[in-house]
């Protein structure tokens, strides 16, 4: 049972897809990140999104979808030994039904929750038109990420949210974000690593594993600017 | 004995064969267990907090960086393991809290005070700091901000210790700290001990300067610099006060003002006769007050003096002990120990402005918190920032480590435990301040400590009792020098030996009980260097700290016994060949390779591989040189080399060569931790989870475990479990992309500790090493496209597990929990099912493993071997484990197989229930369904979904002892073996009922849903027709 609790510590953090595109100086390093990601105007296109993938622990699956539409809301569904839970975030609120452990009905996540998902809505990401979003991004220096040499920058939110990210200096991808968020009285940081990073058929680059230091999710597969029915943004059992 | 098994493969994939550059980062996921502890912490010397919120507090360390807690202190994390650990200041602007500054190199200038090389401020709250010059300052004693405008800041900086400086004085920016100007300066004896900013009118600022000089032997505070000023222009010009204060010279002040009535200052003037002055007119005139001890005792080091925030008449003298006035400081009281005894020596205190009940207090021996205006206190037990001197380890298994530290005793405590090591497996065995702590290596239950000044004991570990074994003068000797911190050592080639050292050398064959003086006086002797009883200046302070031209080193060689080295505090380098018969001095030869005369020799390291070759490091800081010295001789001292790196920061303390590798050095130093792989030719400085500028004091490998120990002077106590990849990485190998490890044997077990009971309810834990073997591989560089994950296979080539792979550049490891994958379990119940996430333990024997990185595939083979050493387990007990476990796995698959073949009846049924319109055939659907869905029901739990409610059907039967008998390190009990058998029934049974609801009904609910299909398609026919 401790796996699965693990399992979804983990995915829970990732809450929503978390899609890395995101400001030598900030600029210079942002439009770098973007071409490496398959430039600005084709993620300026990302409108939904649908990923599927997993995570493996100890030989036990877990199975995760993830449906979302760009500023409007995102699911997750995650699925263990045939019993299935998901995570709901919404621009205004947010659902957690996790029946693994007993959980019998959809909860609501606290304002401070809904508020720090609110900008993994942006399938975007941070970066694209990140001015007219009213995002500061400050080039903090370079530093290393496990021996990776990184560029380091800072993002301010427009609701001063901010997190940390790193750029891998010999390709500009984004390697690995620390998100630092105050909720319900207490001040947190997560840390998700970005890895084995492919370019989709659309032309953008995806990191298709996401790690926290519990585990890591692989996506199998990604699909852009499919059908998204927005009911699935409403709690369901 | 054990084989080290590589098989194939683990050359993988070179791709060119440069040389690569090894550095720490080479190392990857080798990182740093810190064992702490939190139950005995170290020196704090700032606290400041953010008035707004009331739980954010910061506190700066002696040796151990500095700390931040966003709850009040229920926890900590360190914030500034990247820079100086020394710190001396910390303010926070309140108008903006993300804004702090640090002042680095902390000013409580006792004889081990550390050193700084800056101010540093950050802008985000901690996350991200920036140095801001002031580099040569060596200590910052206080950083003030103007509260009306941020970017006033004023740095006191008192300067060097133990040099004259033109770094010394009063700091001030206009430009948030981005350029400074020295606004206050006496001359380069005396520096900037505090600033005081007037809340009300802030171009009235107060300072005191400080005249103060150590040398190795002697200690001065006081002199012409001292004096108390004030400014009325903001620090532009300077008046000094003095009217009513004693007669000069002073020596250091300690200065508060009342925030709430700021023509009320106070100070602690040192002077002949030190005394409590109070002012009521902003410093024009002062009056002497009476005072206790504790206000006015040694001066140099206790130098807080503290207004409550909103009451001008409480005030707040943390010192010897805490005292606190309700007078303006007429007189006062001391803190209770009610809560507990609060550790003495104390140097920092924040008091919350807007609920002053709530105080937090630093200490020699960590930070206490108060609610009730420091009346009784309690203890922050999770901050792992204790200041050891030395570190010695046992060959007990688990190891237990060992070591003094500054302020706080000598301790002992199990390397692993179960549960993790956490506060309560550390016990306190000798008092004072601790020093070398040395298991005796032949009775596992004595050890030997000693305190400040050669007071040492023979402890006896079962009762704690000690006796005091320090030798003693005899006839005709001249008074015995004992170094603040005195050697005592074991042979480590006669275990027997116990050696220790004051001018002469000291040997014990009988843990102590008789002394044999194996030397003349090893020293310089000179007697300018032993005026000891002079030292303090103003006011006598000679607690052994200034004892010198006295024994500081002592080394056997671990390959001839009769070897034995001895260094001291004032230069010499002594080796005898004949178990001390005779000496020679080396010191000229060490000084004909550029270094200083007369600096310590700090360590000496003979090699484990041959012995004329021998290491030293040489520290000559207390004469105001922090380079580090580290030679190497190969012919015993005749000849040395000065190994130097760019990389080398800090002066040195330590220098250890590997116990199987000659080409392995580490070396500690005032500012970090630095290694060589290549005999010294290269360094690089250890940073895997490790503080990149710690105090590193002592260095021990563990020639078991392999585990490299850290002893630092503010972190506690640092551990890298195993090394073995730094013997084996060479720069060959560092250049492959790939490169996997050789596995040595691995024995199948769960671990070395069960898992304890509850979780710790605080302090600090540092957890346990991995006791399961990883499988370790090396990655040139970070994987970041492709994916990366591991596959065991059986003999058979059958899969047995997949994992992910770690990614990461440098060496990576990947634990396997030595099982297969878990059965598939029967799905659709109301919880999901422990069973489903157990699985066998695999069986002795070799399996392949398959590392895929990217399109490429690397193996190698491991070897899985029963654990002999656990006598309750034998190798038929685990067959006939794993023959148990089996056929549970396979009763799961086969309810599973079960389950849904039910489940797919359900299906039918309800697809058919949309078909069927004739009343008496749907009731015959329902019939069918209601009879699978009481069949379901024995077969998993489908009510109950309460987490408080455990509903077992054969799905948890099965699971519980499937459950226990993997899980389990013993032969299965006979009832289990016999409830496997009555499971076995159930599911038969259960595999019989379902047949003949099968056999009864299937058929015919097909042929009906089929014929009423059929016939509502007719009908439709017709209908459209």
């Amino acid at each position: 049972m401790k796996l699965i609790v693990r399992a979804l510590i983990v995915l829970s953090l990732l809450v929503s897809v978390t899609i890395t595109s995101y400001a030598q100086k900030a600029e210079d390093i942002i439009q770098k990140h973007l071409a490496a990601i398959g430039g600005e105007d084709a993620w300026k296109k990302l409108n939904t999104l649908r990923m599927e993938g997993g995570m493996k622990a100890n030989g036990v699956d877990v199975s995760v979808v993830i449906n979302s539409v760009n500023m409007k809301g995102t699911r997750q569904d995650i699925t263990v030994m045939g019993m299935s839970g998901y995570t709901i975030t919404t621009d205004k609120e947010g659902w957690m039904y996790m029946p693994f452990g007993g959980q019998t009905a959809p909860e609501a996540m606290t304002p401070d929750q809904v508020k720090q998902g609110k900008y993994k809505l942006d399938l975007q990401g941070d970066f694209v038109d990140y001015k007219s979003k009213g995002t500061k991004v400050e080039f903090v220096g370079k530093d290393e990420v496990e021996g990776t040499e990184v560029f380091k920058l800072k993002v301010t939110h427009k609701d001063s949210t901010e997190k940390t990210v790193f750029m891998d200096a010999s390709n500009y991808y984004l390697i690995r974000e620390v998100d630092k968020f105050v909720a319900d009285g207490k001040e947190m940081e997560v840390a998700i690593d970005f890895s084995n990073f492919q370019k989709q058929p659309n032309g953008i680059v995806f990191a298709m594993t996401m790690g926290v230091p519990q585990g890591e999710v692989n996506f199998t597969k990604v699909e852009v600017n499919v059908k998204v029915d927005d009911a699935i943004f409403k709690p369901s059992k | 004995m054990k084989k080290i098994f590589s098989l194939s493969l683990s050359f993988l994939f070179v791709f060119n064969s440069q040389a690569q550059k090894i550095n720490s980062y080479t190392f990857g996921q080798m990182e740093a267990r810190h064992l702490g502890p939190g139950t005995m912490s170290g020196r704090i010397t700032a606290i400041d907090g953010v008035a707004a919120d009331s739980k954010t507090i910061y506190v700066g360390t002696a040796g151990g960086g500095i700390w931040k807690s966003t709850n009040a202190g229920a926890s900590w994390k360190s914030i500034f393991d990247k820079y100086c650990q020394s710190i001396g200041a910390l303010a926070i602007d309140q108008k903006n809290p993300q804004v702090i500054y640090a002042g680095t190199g902390e000013s409580n200038m006792r004889n081990s005070v550390s050193i700084g090389n800056g101010i540093y401020k950050s802008t985000d709250g901690g996350d991200n700091w920036t140095k801001l010059g002031l580099d040569s300052t060596e200590h910052i004693a206080k950083v003030v901000i103007n509260p009306k405008n941020s970017d006033v800041v004023f740095a006191a900086v008192p300067g060097p210790l133990w040099s004259d400086s033109k770094h010394r004085g009063l700091y001030k920016s206009v430009d948030g700290g981005s350029t400074w100007e020295k606004v206050l300066f006496v001359n380069e004896k005396a520096g900037c001990a505090d600033v005081v900013i007037d809340p009300k009118n802030t171009d009235v600022v107060y300072a005191t300067t400080w005249e103060f000089r150590r040398m190795p032997f002697s200690f001065n505070s006081g002199g012409k610099g001292s004096g108390i000023y004030k400014s009325k222009d903001g620090g532009r010009t300077w008046k000094e006060l003095s009217n009513g204060l004693p007669v000069k010279p002073f020596g250091r002040v300690a200065l508060a003002l009342a925030p709430s009535a700021p023509h009320r200052l106070l100070a602690i003037v040192e002077a002949k006769e030190t005394g409590l002055y109070i002012s009521e007119d902003g410093g024009e005139n002062w009056k002497k007050q009476s005072a206790t001890m504790n206000v006015v005792s040694r001066p140099f080091y206790f130098s807080t003096l503290q207004f409550d925030p909103i009451d001008s008449n409480r005030v707040y003298r943390p010192a010897f002990s805490f005292s606190y006035s309700n007078d303006g400081g007429y007189s006062f009281s001391d803190a209770s120990y009610d809560g507990g005894w609060v550790h003495s020596d104390m140097h920092a205190l924040w008091v919350n402005p807007n609920y002053t009940n709530q105080m937090y207090l630093g200490t020699d021996g960590g930070v206490y918190y108060s609610l009730d205006r420091g009346a009784t206190w309690f203890f922050v037990q999770n901050l792992p920032v204790g200041q050891f001197y030395h570190v010695a380890v046992d060959h007990q298994n688990p190891y237990r480590i060992y070591g003094g530290l500054q302020d706080n005793g000598s301790w002992m405590a199990p390397s692993a435990a179960p549960g993790g090591v956490g506060n309560a497996n550390w016990q306190n065995i000798y008092f004072g301040d601790g020093f070398w702590t040395q298991p005796d290596p032949t009775d596992a239950n004595i050890a030997y400590a000693e305190y400040q000044g050669g007071n040492m004991g023979r402890i006896d570990l079962t009762t704690l009792k000690s006796v005091s074994i320090q030798p003693q003068q005899t006839a005709k000797e001249e008074k015995l020098r004992w170094n603040w911190n005195t050697p005592i050592v074991t042979g480590v080639f006669n275990k027997k030996n116990l050696y220790t050292g004051a001018q002469y050398l000291y040997r014990s064959q009988d843990q102590g009980r008789s002394w044999e003086k194996i030397s003349a006086d090893l020293t310089t002797n000179d007697k300018k260097k032993q005026k000891q009883d002079e030292s303090g200046g103003l006011s006598a302070d000679n607690t052994s700290a200034e004892n010198h031209c006295t024994i500081f080193t002592i080394t056997e060689s671990p390959i001839d016994g009769n070897m034995i080295w001895v260094g001291t505090d004032d230069g010499n380098l002594q080796l005898s060949t004949d178990a001390g018969k005779t000496w020679t001095n080396l010191a000229k030869n060490y000084i004909a390779a550029g270094i200083p005369a007369q600096t310590w020799v700090s360590s000496i390291e003979p090699s484990n591989f041959d012995k004329n070759t021998v290491y030293a490091t040489f520290d000559n800081h207390m004469y105001g040189d922090h380079k580090p010295y580290l030679g190497k001789s190969m012919d015993l001292g005749k000849t040395w080399t000065l190994l130097a790196s760019d990389e080398f920061t800090g002066f040195a303390h330590k220098i250890r060569e590997d116990l199987k590798n000659k080409d392995l050095l580490f070396l500690g130093t005032e500012m970090g931790l630095f290694a060589t792989v290549d005999g010294g030719n290269s360094w690089f400085r250890m940073k895997n989870n490790i503080p990149e500028y710690a105090l590193v004091r002592d260095l021990q490998i563990q020639p078991t475990t392999n585990d490299l120990i850290i002893a630092t002077h503010g972190r506690g106590i640092i551990v890298v479990d195993d090394i073995t990849p730094m013997r084996e990485l060479s720069t060959s190998i560092a250049a492959k992309e790939v490169f996997i490890f050789p596995a040595k044997e691995i024995p199948l077990n769960n671990g070395k500790f069960g898992a304890g009971g509850f979780p710790s309810n605080g302090g600090w834990d540092a957890g346990n090493p991995s006791s399961m073997t990883p499988i370790e591989y090396y990655l040139k560089d970070r994987v970041n496209s492709g994916d990366a994950k591991i596959d065991i296979y059986d003999a058979e080539g059958k899969l047995v597990q997949t994992m992910p792979a770690g990614k990461r550049k440098g060496i990576n490891k990947v634990y396997w929990n030595y099982r297969m994958t878990p059965p598939k379990t029967a799905t659709g119940g109301t919880k999901l099912d422990n069973g489903g996430f157990a699985a066998p333990m695999v069986l002795p024997g070799n399996y392949t493993m398959k590392l895929k990185v990217g399109d490429k595939e690397y193996s190698s083979t491991l070897k899985m071997v029963h654990d002999a050493e656990n006598k309750n387990f034998s190798e038929d007990d685990r067959k006939t484990q794993y023959n148990a476990a089996m056929k549970l796995y396979k009763m799961h698959e086969a309810l599973a197989a079960l389950t849904n073949k039910v489940g797919e009846e359900q299906t039918l049924v309800k697809t058919g229930d949309s078909v069927v319109k004739t009343a008496k055939n749907k009731k015959l659907l329902q019939e069918y369904n209601s009879k699978l869905e009481v069949l379901r029901s024995t077969l998993l739990a489908t009510k109950q979904k309460s987490i408080f409610a455990d509903e077992e059907k054969l799905r948890e039967k099965i699971s519980d002892v499937y459950s226990n008998i993997c899980y389990n390190e013993a032969r299965p009990t006979d009832l289990q073996l016999k409830r496997i058998e009555q499971l076995q029934t159930e599911i038969t049974k259960a595999e019989g009922t379902y047949k003949e609801l099968y056999d009864a009904s299937s058929a015919k609910v097909k042929a009906i849903i089929e014929e009423e299909n059929k016939l509502g398609k007719n009908s439709n026919s017709r209908s459209s027709n």
